[in-house]
């Protein structure tokens, strides 16, 4: 959105920048008529990163605050993909069967690697100097994946694959041998 | 071979549609090879074998010649009458059993008339007769008195029962033609002639003449009945002449010899002749007559022998097995071939041919023909089996002869006549010792009779005797001791209650030092007096010797409510393999196995002290205390009563006098205790990681509560005897073996016998521990019968043995026939199927080879082509 005006603004200033300093186009009788010098000084000032956003830089918008949100609405996007991931271990059944063991340990290994990969992903919103916080919304996205993580535990559990049980730890139990011996005459 | 050839001529894609059409190939077989649970038509015989025996004959009828209706051939055939009740008609030929019958109670008398052979049995009442062509049963008469003897008329067409006094003659139908009165006429030893229904009788048998010493034989001969060829009298005597067997035929109008022949049988293997019968032939052409004699030895074989020949022998005394025990083959066959097993060596191109036809048969590419020929040529050698399947069989007889068969295919590896060794009683056969390093085992017999016992143990691979001794007590109660030392020495003692004391039996007097009585308790249950008492043997401060007598302390004594008798009674192995500790439960919880091996259960049949019905009483008593722990009455029941006791579970068969049918419950022994039972998670794994409440010895004197689960079913089978499997480790599920009154053997899933069956509707949680709702029937499957559509004669006892192969177990059912089985009661779970398609496997993996070749080299030419670009 920004790249069009961006492109079109170089090309016009280039053109300027070929014939000569700055100065001599605004004395230039090739001007266009209700040209404004002053603001196009003010637009170049602006573009100061090159980035050609000349266009947002004017609406009285602030960047860092346009980051954090972006952010935010990341971290909220989350609840989508997770929801489905839930969704679709939920349809896979609770019975112990490749496929639905399959999809219980990924919706397990899913929220536990982007958890930990939760840093690197906010690592854009952070802007060029870090000074954008991502704090608030990494918290939400690890709360939404740990909800994830939940579900798939839940789901673990419903299988009965989770040692929340007296028999899952009755089989280490060894067979007591008999002190006496009887034998039948 | 033929799917992969015409894929591999087309282009790359295919490469991975091969490869994917191999995985539906294989898929479906695994589908396909699912569920199968009984056996198929040719697997019958794979892996088990039937040894139809007739039994011990003592009389015996040679057949008039008949044309088979199968082959049309002459058929000479003879009849015989055992002690084991049957009658067979054998091919005096090859000595095979054309039919057989099983009576009721053993035939005495037989006699031919026509194409019927007429039997007496059940102590001269029962009057059958048979067609002897097929054994299809003619007619059947019940006879007033007591028929003594048959006798067929002159004109060989009607057959007279002769009884005290009166000749009873049988028309074809079996209709009385006439009685005609012969009281006073008929003298001992005389031959009288009766006239009846228009023909003659002679009446009476001939005394048989003295020809043994007549001819100058020893003790021991036989001599035949008189038998008449063309107008002359003939008779053969039998007897061992210088350890030969000198078989004569006499004249006994001349008394001259006819034939003399000796034969090639073994005085020292067979004993001395018991019985001998006689018949004749004349001789093509000439004017002198042949002769055939049928002979049974002591011990119990029998054997067709002519003209210096022996044409058929049969092994009959395996019909009467007494003990049976199982050991392994030494590590080389040359050992226990030596005594004659392996007919000739093969040589190199023979079992070449053998091997290049097995791996075809394997690959299956062999043809019908090949695989019968295969079949026919496989003979299991006798040597070490890692598995455990290829082993022999011990089976002591009655006879005292030692039997070893080979567990492939029942064939008799050796044997070893024992009869001088042993007693008429044979109390216990075991493995005494077993050699670490695959040394010989060595067998321990013990045999009573009169006031004394023999204690005899002879080598496992050979029957040599090593050791024999006379133990100074006639009782019959064995005790077997813990297995210990290096060999895993298994001593005994033998218990004389009456004079309160215990001989110690051992091959030599250094064993005994490994005898281990520390905590052996002795136990006896007195069936007719409803009690049961325990004992225990206390070594002497000299310490133990052979022939000495331990005394024997009563300890106590649990009556049982007076007018009770014993009907059952059983115990579970004291070395049984438990693989678990606990049962788990569909809710995830589990109960604690109560696997107290001293504990016995008792079955005894009684009345009601008030409304006077009959009562089966079911108790459990531990069997070091003497202490009962649980008591169960079943009313309107009684014996007879079969029992088995595996680890934990008791079933039991009874008869229901009210439903009027056979009924079987299940016991189910759990601990009892909250500690144990609790449903805390934490409080369970606080005890698991403190060894709390977790002990590795049971003790009877440190009892815990015990919880008894129960149920009854209806069982629609005769049973006349009950076992359980049992496998290496006790992971393979369970089965009772049940041997019906038609001589079947049918399996019971334990399954099936389960107290926790749910009467209602099933929950989730039941279903998840897979119980069966409960129906009061068990269900009886056609394929569940492990003699599939055999009968094992004359079914006395099943035995059943792990094999080292965890999923597999053998059976031994023994009667008049020898049946053996080896079963899988959990499906072969560690081994590949005998159907498994090696041929699939072979061009799957080849296959997959080429592919992966020409894949390479395709992908490597397209890289130096993209290369070149």
């Amino acid at each position: 959105m920004a790249q069009a005006p961006a492109g079109s603004l170089r090309r016009w200033r280039a053109s300027g920048q070929g014939s000569g300093d700055s100065g001599a186009l605004v004395t230039s009788d090739l001007s266009p008529s209700g040209y404004n010098h002053s603001v196009y000084l003010t637009a170049l000032k602006e573009d100061a990163d090159g980035s050609g956003s000349v266009g947002a830089g004017r609406v009285d918008v602030d960047k860092d605050a346009l980051m954090e949100q972006k952010a935010w609405e990341f971290a909220q996007s989350t609840v989508k993909q997770v929801g489905m991931y839930a969704f679709m271990m939920y349809m896979s059944g609770g019975s112990v069967h490749i496929f639905s063991i399959m999809m219980t340990f990924t919706g397990l290994y899913q929220p536990l690697m982007a958890i930990f990969n939760s840093g690197k992903a906010f690592e854009r919103f952070k802007g060029a100097e870090g000074r954008v916080k991502t704090l608030g919304p990494r918290l939400l996205y690890c709360l939404i994946q740990l909800s994830g993580l939940g579900f798939a535990l839940y789901k673990l559990a419903n299988i009965g694959l989770l040692p929340t049980h007296i028999s899952d730890w009755v089989s280490g139990v060894q067979v007591p041998v008999a002190r006496e011996y009887s034998v039948r005459a | 071979m033929r799917v992969s050839g015409p894929r591999f001529g087309r282009r790359r894609p295919l490469g991975l549609s091969f490869a994917a059409a191999l995985f539906f190939l294989l898929a479906w077989c695994e589908i396909s090879t699912s569920g199968v649970l009984s056996i198929a038509v040719d697997e019958a015989g794979k892996n088990d074998w039937h040894r139809e025996h007739v039994g011990l004959v003592h009389g015996a009828q040679f057949l008039p010649a008949y044309a088979d209706p199968a082959t049309n051939a002459t058929m000479r055939s003879v009849a015989v009458l055992t002690e084991q009740a049957v009658v067979a008609v054998l091919n005096q030929r090859t000595g095979a059993i054309v039919w057989r019958k099983q009576l009721d109670g053993a035939a005495e008398v037989s006699a031919v008339a026509q194409s019927q052979l007429v039997t007496v049995s059940e102590a001269g009442k029962r009057v059958q007769s048979w067609d002897f062509r097929t054994g299809a049963m003619v007619w059947e008469a019940r006879s007033e008195g007591t028929v003594g003897d048959l006798v067929t008329s002159e004109d060989g067409k009607l057959v007279g029962a002769v009884t005290d006094n009166e000749l009873v003659v049988y028309d074809r139908a079996g209709e009385v033609q006439e009685a005609v009165a012969i009281a006073g006429k008929a003298k001992k030893g005389k031959t009288v002639s009766v006239e009846a229904a228009g023909t003659t009788f002679s009446v009476g048998r001939g005394s048989r003449a003295d020809l043994a010493s007549e001819f100058g034989f020893a003790n021991g001969a036989a001599t035949s009945a008189t038998y008449r060829l063309d107008g002359s009298d003939y008779a053969a005597v039998v007897g061992y002449v210088d350890a030969k067997l000198v078989a004569m035929v006499v004249d006994l109008g001349t008394r001259a010899i006819v034939e003399s022949q000796e034969y090639a049988l073994d005085a020292s293997e067979r004993g001395t002749p018991r019985e001998v019968f006689l018949t004749g032939y004349a001789k093509k052409g000439g004017s002198s007559a042949g002769f055939r004699l049928l002979l049974v030895s002591s011990d119990e074989s029998l054997c067709l022998v002519q003209q210096g020949e022996v044409v058929w022998l049969r092994e009959e005394a395996l019909a009467s097995i007494t003990k049976t025990v199982v050991v392994d083959f030494p590590v080389s066959s040359e050992k226990v071939e030596a005594g004659g097993g392996l007919s000739g060596q093969a040589t190199a191109q023979d079992r070449l041919g053998a091997l290049v036809l097995g791996l075809k048969a394997s690959l299956n590419f062999a043809t019908r023909e090949e695989v019968e020929l295969l079949a026919k040529k496989k003979v299991e050698p006798a040597h070490f089996d890692p598995n455990g399947f290829n082993r022999q069989v011990l089976a002591l007889t009655s006879s005292g002869k030692l039997f070893a068969l080979h567990t492939s295919d029942g064939r008799v590896v050796w044997s070893k006549g024992l009869a001088g060794e042993l007693r008429g009683d044979h109390v216990a056969m075991w493995v005494y010792s077993q050699d670490a390093a695959h040394g010989s085992p060595k067998i321990a017999i013990v045999s009573s009779g009169g006031s004394k016992a023999n204690f005899v143990i002879v080598d496992g691979w050979t029957g040599a005797v090593l050791a024999a001794r006379e133990v100074g007590t006639g009782s019959s109660h064995l005790v077997s001791l813990q297995p210990s030392g290096p060999s895993a020495l298994q001593g005994a003692l033998l218990v004389d209650f009456e004079a309160s004391q215990a001989l110690a039996l051992a091959e030599r007097p250094e064993d005994l030092s490994h005898f281990d009585l520390g905590s052996t308790f002795v136990y006896s249950v007195d069936d007719q007096g409803g009690a049961v008492s325990g004992y225990r043997a206390s070594v002497p401060a000299s310490g133990l010797s052979i022939g000495s007598p331990l005394p024997l302390t009563n300890l106590w004594t649990t009556n049982l409510a007076p007018g009770q008798t014993i009907v059952a009674s059983a115990a579970p192995n004291f070395f049984q393999k438990v693989y678990s500790r606990t049962r788990v439960l569909g809710d995830r919880s589990a109960l604690y196995k109560y696997t107290n091996p001293n504990t016995l259960f008792v079955a005894a049949e009684g009345k009601d002290s008030e409304s006077g019905e009959k009562k089966l009483f079911s108790y459990l008593v531990d069997t070091v205390t003497g202490r009962m722990l649980y008591s169960i009455a079943h009313r309107d029941a009684s014996g007879p009563c079969h029992v088995v006791f595996k680890e934990n579970w008791v079933v039991y068969k009874y008869r229901s006098e009210r439903g009027n049918r056979d009924e079987v419950s299940v016991l189910e022994l759990y601990e009892d205790e909250p500690t144990k039972n609790q449903n805390s998670i934490s409080a369970h794994l606080y005890d698991l990681v403190t060894k709390a409440n977790q002990s590795s010895e049971v003790s009877s004197y440190s009892p815990t509560a015990i919880r008894v689960l129960g149920q009854s079913y209806v069982l629609s089978l005769p049973v006349k005897a009950m076992t359980v499997t049992s496998s290496a480790l006790g992971i393979t599920a369970n089965q009772v073996l049940v041997a019906t009154l038609s001589d079947q053997i049918y399996a019971i899933d334990k399954k099936l016998l389960d107290p926790r069956r749910p009467t209602q509707k099933p929950t989730n949680a039941d279903k998840e521990e897979g119980l069966i709702p409960y129906n009061e029937f068990l269900p009886i499957a056609p394929q569940k019968f492990v003699t599939y559509t055999h009968q094992v004669a004359g079914l006395r006892e099943i035995n059943c043995w792990p094999t080292r192969r965890e999923s597999s177990v053998v059976v031994l059912a023994h009667g008049t026939d020898v049946f053996y089985a080896r079963m899988m009661p959990s499906k072969s779970f560690d081994m590949l199927e005998d159907d498994f398609s090696y041929s699939l496997l072979v061009t799957t993996i080849f296959g997959l080879l080429v592919a992966t070749f020409v894949v390479y080299s395709m992908v490597q030419k397209d890289n130096l082509k993209r290369n070149w670009v």
